[in-house]
């Protein structure tokens, strides 16, 4: 049970309410679509508003200070902002409260973006109305909102990660370097991945097996870190900065407690059964041909390519991203080795951005490479010694025989991705991929604090690119390694002991040890364990006395913004 | 105070490097050549593909 | 139209606040939580289920048709999901037609908002999983029919208690003018009557009438 560093008294009761409403325009992501101006006038009548303004971006460095600047101008004790998703931006208006002096749990979010300009496009009226409704229960709400104070507890200085791929071991050391314990946790019996079965890395033309060896010896010699094989993680609890781990390595059980996990498990490539006459003798898998490569052992005077194979296909709609740059490369060092052998590369899009991968792409091009674009309407037709592809450019099907056939298919999501999510209750796309928490601002963290990702198991890239995520997984993930401690959000149960009758089935109900039973004078009651109560409400939700209050989203607040709108025609 | 890292740039690379660091206890001093923060990021409207405000 | 009310899980919702939405001029209320087995809290989505369960059974022996609540388990990852479960229970909803805003069905909605605030249903219903699933420290189990038997009876029981405490909150009233706005037999309001007296909760009001007439305290 993780201990709270500290506990502060209750913040004073702020008073009477005083509602400031902020209605951000979005530039024209808002005001394009409702009334804003009749939006603004009806916050000003709703009661207990104090103040109204309308900002073309409240988030904006001058949204914030006309934030700040009204809570002390207008003596506001309660903030009401109508804009985006309290998911990007609730922790930027909680500390422009925070920075005027008002506790940030007096704030209320209002989403009439997402849920009024977003979703009603089209139907400005009702739009309109929606956000004056939304707005009208958020303000009935705000009125009732509590100071809360936050909640600090110590973090284990120790990372847990899944996955000793390149990702993995990457992560790994970048976390173990900055001084502290790391325990890696490989499922196969040796470290390295899928990186073991690649030949040559694009664009370098370095060795896979040489990179992949030396980072595998170096993470094994490293201090602090302990590598776990044929390893599996079996149960976790608890959360950021003290989550509760249960491996299973070679039939050992370890339990451990660790501040931050990431998850590092890459992907599998798909078999193409059933695609293209595959048979895995001479119609392979691009990454067959690189074990091929790799052994030194192909033998062919006309290859051909075939590109998405089972990728960007109805039922799979994703691009795998790595396999435009993998047969690109691996034509080339043919080419290179072997000018006499033909190499053609039928495909539907290539992907080779930035600077590197395009000049490769030239380079293979300069080389004789052959490249052919085919429709997905019209795929190429396979059979056992030759292809017959219908040049989209042409016009004509072109009959292309061949001794190797090369199928490039997909990262798919690795084996057991579901139970891990199930696990570490984090989140996966329609795909199976794991899914940040922001696509383009939270890139490698999870939406749950202190779980992080990286690598394949995020969505297909390649060795650069999987290796940029792990360092910034690694140096995301040692913030709250480094602080030592983080704060927990305040929003927990509070007991009324004099209504308690010590029934305990909010102890029965609650998955985290967040209450128990203790004993008091007047037998036995009821008690929060804040640092470990999450928050949910099952026990508030269930207690016959009705004597738990949930902080910040109280029985009162809740049905007071339930009731908000009567006598408004719906 | 003592800066520990300076970080050069304040788009949005830079601005996250700043406060990745400073949250790690590092003092840091952002540097950007323009009057204000925010590079490219902040001239756009909506970012895919969330089709978040880029503000 | 869909107002949205935010809640850390659906875990915290209490079967009381969809009653209360009911009374409160809302058609139908949905709730909606991770899926089960991904409880982004663990287990609140289970506890979510037992009891909208018995919310829908009771609401459907109240005579209001059961569809007013739905309950479904969406990922945070499954939008498209979501936006076409929404669009087909708004028609749904549209189909059923709006709720009766009259007095005589809000004094009801609030009885059954009071019947589920009560201990002995609460207690009941949180226990379900334990005494269900798990028995007794004895192993005794009680079997699902029973069970809801137990619970369904407690609530109605309940119920009617507040719906004439309820109903004396808006005016005093006599013994055969509770009988007729609730529909129980005279002796049945008596036995209510009792107990709401004994709580506390009313007292006779002095007079000279026929029937004597009770009020709120």
């Amino acid at each position: 049970m993780p201990d709270e560093v500290t506990q502060k008294e209750a913040a004073p009761d702020p008073g009477a309410p005083r509602i400031g409403v902020f209605v951000c325009h979005c530039g024209a992501n808002i005001a394009g679509f409702v009334d804003i101006e009749a939006i603004e006038n009806h916050a000003r009548a709703l009661p207990n508003v104090a103040f109204t303004q309308r900002n073309l971006y409240t988030c904006s460095e001058t949204g914030l200070r006309e934030i700040k600047t009204a809570i002390a101008a207008q003596k506001l004790n309660r903030v009401v902002v109508a804009s985006c998703s309290p998911r990007t931006h609730e922790p930027l208006f909680r500390s422009a409260c925070r920075e005027a002096g008002l506790n940030p749990f007096l704030f209320e979010f209002v989403n009439i973006r997402d849920q009024c300009s977003w979703v009603h496009m089209q139907q400005r009226e009702g739009a309109t109305r929606k956000a004056k409704e939304l707005i009208q229960m958020g303000v009935a709400r705000a009125a009732l909102l509590e100071p809360q104070e936050d909640i600090t507890v110590g973090v284990a200085g120790k990372a847990l990660i899944i996955g000793g791929g390149i990702s993995g071991i990457t992560a790994t050391m970048s976390i173990a370097r900055r001084g502290f314990q790391v325990i890696l946790v490989e499922r196969e019996k040796e470290l390295g991945g899928i990186l073991k079965n690649v030949h040559k890395l694009y664009p370098t033309m370095g060795s896979a097996g040489d990179l992949i060896g030396k980072n595998i010896r170096a993470v094994q010699k490293m201090p602090r870190v302990q590598v776990l094989t044929s390893a599996r993680l079996v149960e976790v609890s608890g959360f950021v900065g003290n989550y509760k781990v249960t491996i299973d390595s070679e039939g050992k059980r370890i339990e451990d407690t660790v501040g931050v996990i990431v998850v590092a498990t890459g992907a599998r490539l798909l078999t193409p059964e059933g695609l293209f006459q595959y048979n895995g003798r001479n119609i392979v898998t691009q990454g067959e041909l690189e074990l091929l490569l790799k052994q030194g052992r192909l033998d062919a005077d006309s290859i051909v390519m075939i590109q998405c194979v089972g990728a960007r296909v109805p039922g799979r709609e994703y691009c795998s991203r790595v396999c435009c740059m993998t047969a690109i490369k691996n034509a080339i060092l043919i080419r290179e080795a072997q000018p006499e052998t033909a190499v053609f590369v039928l495909y539907r899009d290539i992907q080779t951005y930035g600077t590197l991968y395009e000049e490769d792409y030239r380079r293979a091009r300069e080389l004789g490479v052959s490249f052919i674009r085919y429709n997905l309407s019209k795929p190429p037709v396979v059979s056992s010694d030759k292809v017959i592809v219908h040049d989209e450019l042409l016009g004509e099907d072109v009959p292309i025989p061949f001794d190797l056939l090369a199928l490039a298919t997909p990262l798919i999501p690795q084996a057991g991705f579901d139970e891990l999510s199930k696990a570490l209750k984090v989140p996966v796309d329609e795909n199976g991929f794991f899914l940040e928490a922001h696509a383009k601002l939270r890139p490698v963290d999870f939406a749950t604090d202190g779980i992080f990702l990286c690598g394949c198991a995020r969505w297909p890239s390649d060795i650069g690119e999987s290796v940029s995520q792990a360092l910034a997984a690694a140096a995301r993930a040692s913030i709250p390694l480094s602080q030592g401690h983080v704060k927990v959000e305040p929003i927990v149960s509070q007991v009324d002991q004099n209504r308690c009758i010590g029934c305990g089935l909010c102890e029965t109900v609650c998955s985290y040890v967040g209450i128990h039973l203790t004993d008091t004078p007047k037998g036995k009651k009821a008690e929060t364990i804040r640092a470990s109560c999450k928050g949910c409400g099952t026990c508030g939700a269930s207690c016959p006395q009705k004597a738990i209050r949930m902080s910040h989203f109280t029985d009162g607040q809740i049905e007071a913004q339930i009731c908000a709108l009567v006598g408004t025609d719906k | 105070m003592k800066t520990d890292v300076v970080v050069i740039g304040g788009g949005i690379a830079g601005i996250q490097a700043g406060l990745d660091l400073a949250e790690m206890e590092m003092n840091v001093v952002l540097v950007e050549k323009k009057p204000s923060l925010g590079g490219k990021m902040s001239q756009l409207d909506k970012v895919y593909p969330t089709n978040d405000c880029a503000l | 139209m869909i107002r949205i009310i935010r809640v850390m899980c659906t875990g915290r919702v209490d079967p009381a606040f969809v009653v209360w939405a009911l009374a409160n001029e809302f058609d139908a209320v949905l709730v909606v939580g991770c899926r089960i087995g991904d409880c982004h809290y663990s287990s609140g989505n289970l506890a979510a289920r037992r009891r909208m369960r018995i919310l829908q059974a009771f609401i459907k022996k109240n005579g209001l048709p059961p569809e007013r609540l739905r309950v479904e388990w969406i990922s945070s990852a499954e939008a498209t999901k979501f936006s076409k479960l929404v669009e087909e229970y708004a028609g749904q909803v549209k189909a059923l037609g709006p709720m009766q805003k009259d007095d005589g069905t809000r004094l009801r909605l609030l009885a059954m908002k009071r019947a589920l605030e009560e201990e002995k249903v609460r207690w009941l219903i949180g226990n379900e999983k334990k005494l269900v699933e798990e028995g007794n420290v004895f192993g005794d189990k009680l079997d699902q029919e029973r069970f809801d038997a137990a619970v369904l009876g407690a609530l109605e029981d309940e119920f009617n208690k507040n719906l004439i405490a309820v109903a004396l909150e808006k005016a005093p009233a006599s013994v055969p003018e509770l009988a007729a706005l609730s529909g129980l037999k005279e002796p049945a309001v008596g036995e209510y009557l009792v107990a709401l007296e004994q709580a506390g909760r009313i007292a006779p009001v002095a007079g000279h009438e026929e029937y004597a007439r009770y009020t709120k305290i």
